[in-house]
């Protein structure tokens, strides 16, 4: 029986006119036969009817949903590794499950909990057994698929708790795929069914975040000195904010100073009480064993703080897909609808090509799909030489309708400005000034400098023809976020930058200006070092009036030595921690 | 940074040492490598009396590559760094290349390969044709990465003189192993010479081979389209785009679906108005086939208003 509320039957008593009423029998007291879980989600077990409509399917209308509770929180190891429950602020990583009282429950009715998953190894459960605020008090189930209630349980309500001990890792289907059922079946002593209830929950999925979502920390490599022009840039961008920036030390890992890339920030969580999403982050190290700088991220498991690493170890590091693992392929469309679609926690962007050989880790991307709510778009990322996303694409807050726009490379624009300029007769202003190409100690860098003028760049047939063809494949990606996210023009902004030929692909000729960081509507932007017209860049003018036009507040990094002449900008060496806010659970998958 | 963090003083010790066991390698390269490259060799020995830096830098570089790159290290960060070097680098390049290329088989795969890559882009930007045997001998020894052979073709076409043309032209002919990157590069070649190698594979009969000829015919006519702002270069282009585009577009049309693309942004990228106006009223009985003609006129015509 489903409904969980009832009462017995009464026997009609026809009336007699003029007799004066029978006296009624009080109503029998009703039986009591329920399950409750957070099926209306609103972080609480209440009585309200939409905590019972629908509880036994799972779907976006309802539902309960639980955590795989993956962090840390007593410094044990994870803490849906034991058997016990971690403390005080672990209880509040447990959902629970209730068995409400039948205060007139009958003496020798007896009760029976099952709870199952495909995965029978998938979860915990714990029966509460005193004071819910007592870590001592929750008994660990040994055999959820039958766990016998007595009538003075029942008689006095029941509380258990739920947590998952891993996390959804395949679309396979063989796999588990998140969802938890439970069923409550009370016998009367001739063992005839009184009545069952049932509700099924959902493990909570791993949400990557997007560049709009408030952020929190803003982490990036330390590298002493050589970081100290980055950390300008970072200086100014958490000045008066309620972030901060934290250096990451890589001094033990090959001084890897590609903090987008090692490592990146997901977070699972469930909907909590007053409106607030409990849940925990989760470090996700890249699928890229011999990349030891991505210990980082499983070393910061901690407190609400879980870590992920899914990867196939046989991947070949010398194929295009390796690269294509780092996160700075890795990015998140914000919550968008085009239609009638809608992604309310955003979707997973990913770059790849049409070979074997140019697609990520096969098993982290399983992974990523298997998480359901956050359906990808998968753009051409193999004509980059790095094949990160990030090297064309960034997400920012904006002023406009939507409160998110795309900016978007464009060696046209960066064409044009040049072209611009020499036709006013400014060919032989500089740019790169002071720059140079190769990082040297024990050499003087001035011996080779980057400086070039804007004919001499404007007359490299070479290099006019990969910014060409880079056009043409930058095209391509806006064709395919245009029909996907159904952006207009003016929700794109272009990002101006000239790019070259290297290692068969191509990479960023002048600082990748869209390759940024944005934190609550604050931009770092590479410095370009650009052309100089009276004393101002002629691109970071431009870069000001357009983004600022957005709203966005523009700052500028010197990124060269580090980054740019090594095949990077600012978003490759930065990375952040940002709060959960997407409700998740309303996507319709 | 390259790779790891090498303080100053370590490179300079290091170098030393390379320099040392370099001087051996010479010794014994020599007799393996006969006398094909003694002319070179002088040339190099001349060369460095007069330009010692140019030769301990690029020495410098290739040790912090040969230290250790890990797989995760971006590799356009080392070879841009060779190719920054520019022309004073050319001949201790060639010498690394040929008679001294012991010293580049000691070093890690990995490290090899982009350090190898690295002088062959430096040779490709510079186009010095004193590179042109090293660059030939590179392209056909084998069992190598396909990035060292493309890459020395792509070179080779770059120096774009008849000899060169010729040269990949032949093992266009030849059909075998190096028939691909050749194609390649003659791409970076904007001859008229170069071009009709190429365009006389656009008939083909396999479809890779097609497409690759399209590839290239892409980068070749690119080479005119973006830097041809001038009106000289305007004039001297402008004929040779039209021709090629006047095969691409029919090549397009009847391209297969999986290459269809390539010949798409071949034509995108010679990027003249005849491809616009071949595109006009065509129809394809193929649904699919007919959308892509729609969305390459749209492309051509954004590219126009880009003009």
């Amino acid at each position: 029986m489903q409904g969980c509320q009832f009462a017995l039957v009464q026997p009609m008593v026809e009336q007699q006119q003029g007799e004066s009423p029978p006296e009624q029998p009080p109503d029998p007291p009703p039986v009591i036969v329920d399950l409750v879980a957070d099926n209306n989600r609103n972080g609480v077990l209440d009585e309200e009817p939409t905590e019972e409509a629908g509880e036994e399917t799972w779907s976006h209308e309802h539902g309960a949903v639980f955590l795989s509770n993956l962090d840390d929180d007593d410094d044990n190891g994870v803490d849906a590794h034991d058997t016990f429950v971690n403390g005080n602020a672990d209880i509040t990583d447990l959902a629970p499950v209730m068995v409400r009282a039948w205060p007139d429950v009958p003496a020798d009715a007896t009760g029976t909990l099952v709870v199952t998953a495909s995965d029978t190894g998938a979860f915990n459960l714990f029966k509460v057994t005193g004071v819910d605020t007592d870590p001592q008090a929750y008994a660990f189930v040994e055999d959820a698929s039958n766990v016998p209630l007595t009538a003075e349980e029942i008689r006095a309500g029941v509380r258990f708790a739920l947590e998952a001990t891993d996390l959804v890792t395949s679309t396979s289907e063989e796999a588990w795929d998140g969802h938890v059922t439970a069923t409550l079946t009370i016998r009367d002593a001739q063992q005839a069914v009184i009545g069952t209830d049932e509700v099924q929950l959902r493990v909570a999925p791993v949400i990557f975040q997007y560049n709009t979502l408030e952020a929190d920390t803003i982490f990036y490599s330390d590298l002493g000195p050589e970081s100290a022009p980055l950390l300008d840039g970072l200086d100014a961008l958490v000045d008066g904010q309620s972030f901060f920036h934290e250096g990451l030390d890589v001094s033990d890992y090959e001084y890897d100073q590609w903090a987008q890339d090692f490592f990146d920030m997901g977070q699972m969580y469930r909907p909590g009480a007053n409106g607030v999403m409990h849940g925990m982050r989760v470090a996700v190290r890249s699928a890229q064993p011999d990349r030891r700088a991505g210990r980082l991220a499983q070393a910061m498991l901690g407190p609400d703080v879980a870590t992920l690493y899914v990867r196939d170890r046989s991947f070949d590091p010398w194929t295009h897909g390796y690269s294509m693992n780092s996160f700075g392929n890795w990015d998140v469309v914000p919550p968008y609808t085009n239609g009638t679609e809608s992604y309310p926690a955003g979707r997973n962007i990913w770059g790849a090509g049409s070979t074997e050989e140019e697609m990520p880790d096969g098993l982290y991307v399983d992974m990523v799909r298997a998480q359901r709510v956050q359906p990808e778009i998968v753009v051409d990322t193999s004509w980059l030489s790095v094949g990160h996303v990030d090297e064309v694409m960034s997400f920012v807050k904006t002023n406009t309708p939507r409160g998110w726009g795309l900016l978007l490379g464009s060696t046209t624009l960066a064409r044009d400005m040049l072209q611009r300029l020499k036709d006013e007769g400014h060919g032989d202003v500089p740019m790169f000034v002071g720059k140079s190409w190769v990082e040297q100690e024990g050499w003087s860098m001035r011996e080779v400098p980057a400086e070039v003028t804007v004919s001499e760049a404007l007359a490299d047939a070479d290099l006019m023809a990969e910014s060409q063809e880079s056009q043409i494949h930058i095209d391509e990606v806006r064709e395919v976020l245009v029909e996907e996210i159904g952006l207009a023009d003016e929700e794109i902004t272009l990002m101006p930058f000239l790019m070259e030929r290297t290692w068969g692909a191509s990479g960023a000729y002048q600082p990748g200006t869209v390759n940024l960081l944005h934190a609550n509507g604050r931009v770092v932007i590479p410095d370009p070092f650009g052309p100089e017209l009276n004393g101002e860049d002629v691109f970071k003018a431009d870069l000001r009036t357009r983004l600022g036009a957005l709203g966005l507040t523009v700052m500028f990094a010197d990124d060269w030595d580090l980054y740019h002449r090594l095949g990077g900008e600012v978003h490759c060496g930065t990375n952040a921690a940002r709060r959960m806010e997407a409700a998740w659970w309303v996507a319709p998958w | 940074m390259v790779t790891t963090k090498i303080t100053g003083e370590r490179i300079m010790k290091g170098l030393a040492l390379g320099l040392v066991l370099g001087a051996q390698v010479t010794v014994s390269t020599v007799h393996a490598a006969g006398d094909a490259f003694s002319t070179l060799r002088t040339a190099v020995q001349q060369d460095r009396k007069q330009n010692e830096e140019a030769f301990l830098r690029l020495e410098s570089l290739r040790m912090k590559v040969e230290a250790g790159a890990p797989p995760w290290e971006r590799r356009s960060g080392v070879t841009r760094q060779i190719r920054a070097l520019g022309p004073s680098a050319v001949m201790p390049a060639l010498a690394l290349l040929s008679y001294d290329e012991e010293k580049l088989a000691k070093m890690t795969d990995m490290g090899r390969v982009m350090f190898t890559v690295g002088l062959l882009e430096l040779l490709r930007q510079v186009k010095d044709p004193r590179g042109a045997q090293v660059l030939r001998h590179v392209m056909e020894k084998t069992g190598q990465h396909a990035m060292i052979t493309q890459t020395a073709a792509e070179a080779l076409g770059a120096l774009c003189r008849g000899e060169d043309v010729g040269y990949l032209a032949g093992h266009v002919r030849a059909g075998g192993a190096l028939l691909k990157p050749a194609l390649m590069g003659l791409g970076y070649c904007r001859s008229g010479a170069s071009a009709d190698v190429l365009l006389g594979q656009l008939t083909a009969s396999n479809d890779e081979v097609r497409a690759t000829a399209a590839d290239a015919l892409g980068w070749l006519g690119s080479r005119w389209a973006w830097e041809a702002k001038g009106p000289a270069a305007q004039a001297e282009g402008d004929a040779l785009r039209a021709r090629i585009t006047e095969a691409l577009v029919p090549a397009y049309l009847g391209s297969s679906k999986e290459t269809r693309v390539r010949f798409r942004r071949a034509i995108l990228m010679v990027d003249h108005p005849a491809a616009t106006t071949m595109l006009t009223g065509v129809t394809l009985t193929d649904a699919p086939a007919q959308h892509d003609v729609e969305k390459l006129r749209s492309a051509l015509r954004r590219s126009e208003a880009r003009h």
